[in-house]
């Protein structure tokens, strides 16, 4: 079987002077192969249409046969019960099994959540308030040197000064604060305390 | 004469006629697709089982074929597929050397081992140079060489661009030239 003349022309141009065989095919084939084989395939192909799915697993006799009356027969007369302890509610509380709300099994996951977070922040919360009191501590009356010292309503110094001040008219002491007062921000060094 | 592959799908698309149009398609269609497989594989028993997959999947996919599309690319593609997927399949149970050289030289040996195989005619020769190649430009060869297939419908069958098929079809022609020229 030769080459069209396509072919042909293409092979000559990559390989002038080449002698390409013919397209026939050395291989043989059983006789009548190509005779028998339409029916045969066509054969199995509505064969695979029919073919059932083989499952390893055994149905009872009848099974499929009984199956939707069965069920049918089990809603209604699970629904007949239901009715029945409806009706019945108040004189036979607790003979059916417990009902939970189904707002409840949602919420309980995120009750659960809000929870553990809760504690986590009163944990943290503690903890760092723990260790600001540690600062406070350092800032008490006991640890503040001579300079600092705080009046007691007993102290000389203190009824001195509380003499003075009853001498002192209002206008005096605004027009001192007013004279006194800076709004500039202090820079606050606990280490000049102690 | 084998009716044309508009009239084949409307019989297929009849319920009535289903089998008929099945069957006819498969009379047409045979020898190309059985002459493409087993040139990738060898062997004919294993050509049978991949054409048989072929006109199964055929059969289970005609519903769905667009007209649109080309039935006769459609079907090369199928087989071309199947082959493959068949040299792979054997690749990894072992039968065939994972190696490409490799899997050419059992190729060969399976010619060899064909009773009628004769070293001394050219078709034999050529047939050995052939399983040498790599996988791709063996396929391209192949569908230009023997089914002459143009190289539009040779992209639509193995989905690359004409100008990669023209491609690896010049190199294998020069690489079975020198093999032939050795031998």
């Amino acid at each position: 079987m030769r080459h069209s003349t396509e072919i042909e022309k293409e092979l000559n141009e990559l390989t002038p002077g080449m002698v390409w065989p013919g397209r026939e095919m050395p291989f043989h084939v059983p006789a009548g192969y190509f005779e028998n084989l339409p029916a045969r395939i066509s054969e199995d192909a509505l064969l695979s249409l029919n073919k059932p799915i083989d499952v390893p697993y055994e149905v009872p006799d009848g099974y499929f046969d009984q199956l939707s009356s069965q069920i049918v027969n089990r809603a209604l007369s699970a629904a007949e019960g239901e009715q029945n302890n409806t009706s019945n509610n108040s004189s036979q509380e607790g003979s059916s099994g417990k009902i939970i709300s189904l707002f409840f099994r949602k919420a309980m996951p995120y009750a659960a959540a809000a929870l553990l977070g809760g504690i986590l922040v009163t944990g943290a919360f503690l903890f760092t308030d723990q260790r600001a009191g540690i600062n406070r501590e350092s800032f008490s009356a006991g640890n503040l040197t001579a300079s600092h010292t705080i009046l007691s309503p007993d102290n000389e110094l203190y009824k001195d000064i509380s003499f003075k001040m009853q001498s002192l008219s209002d206008d005096e002491i605004n027009r001192y604060l007013e004279e006194n007062t800076s709004t500039e921000t202090v820079e606050w060094q606990p280490e000049e305390i102690n | 004469m084998h009716p044309e592959d508009s009239v084949l799908l409307q019989w297929y698309n009849t319920s009535a006629s289903r089998e008929k149009g099945f069957t006819a398609l498969v009379s047409k269609y045979q020898q190309p697709l059985y002459w493409h497989i087993r040139r990738m594989v060898i062997n004919h028993a294993d050509a049978d089982d991949v054409l048989q997959n072929v006109f199964l999947k055929v059969w289970k996919g005609l519903a769905n074929f667009r007209e649109e599309s080309n039935l006769y690319t459609w079907l090369y593609r199928i087989a071309t597929n199947e082959s493959l997927s068949f040299i792979e399949k054997e690749k990894r149970r072992g039968l065939v050397n994972l190696d490409e050289e490799v899997v050419g030289t059992t190729a060969q040996q399976q010619m060899k081992a064909d009773p009628h195989f004769d070293e001394k005619k050219l078709e034999w020769k050529l047939q050995l140079a052939i399983q040498q190649l790599p996988e791709k430009q063996r396929v391209v060869f192949n569908l230009r060489y023997f089914d002459e297939m143009g190289y539009r419908e040779m992209s639509e069958v193995l989905q690359t661009s004409e100008g990669a098929l023209k491609a690896s079809y010049h190199h294998a022609v020069k690489k079975l030239e020198e093999m032939l020229r050795e031998s």
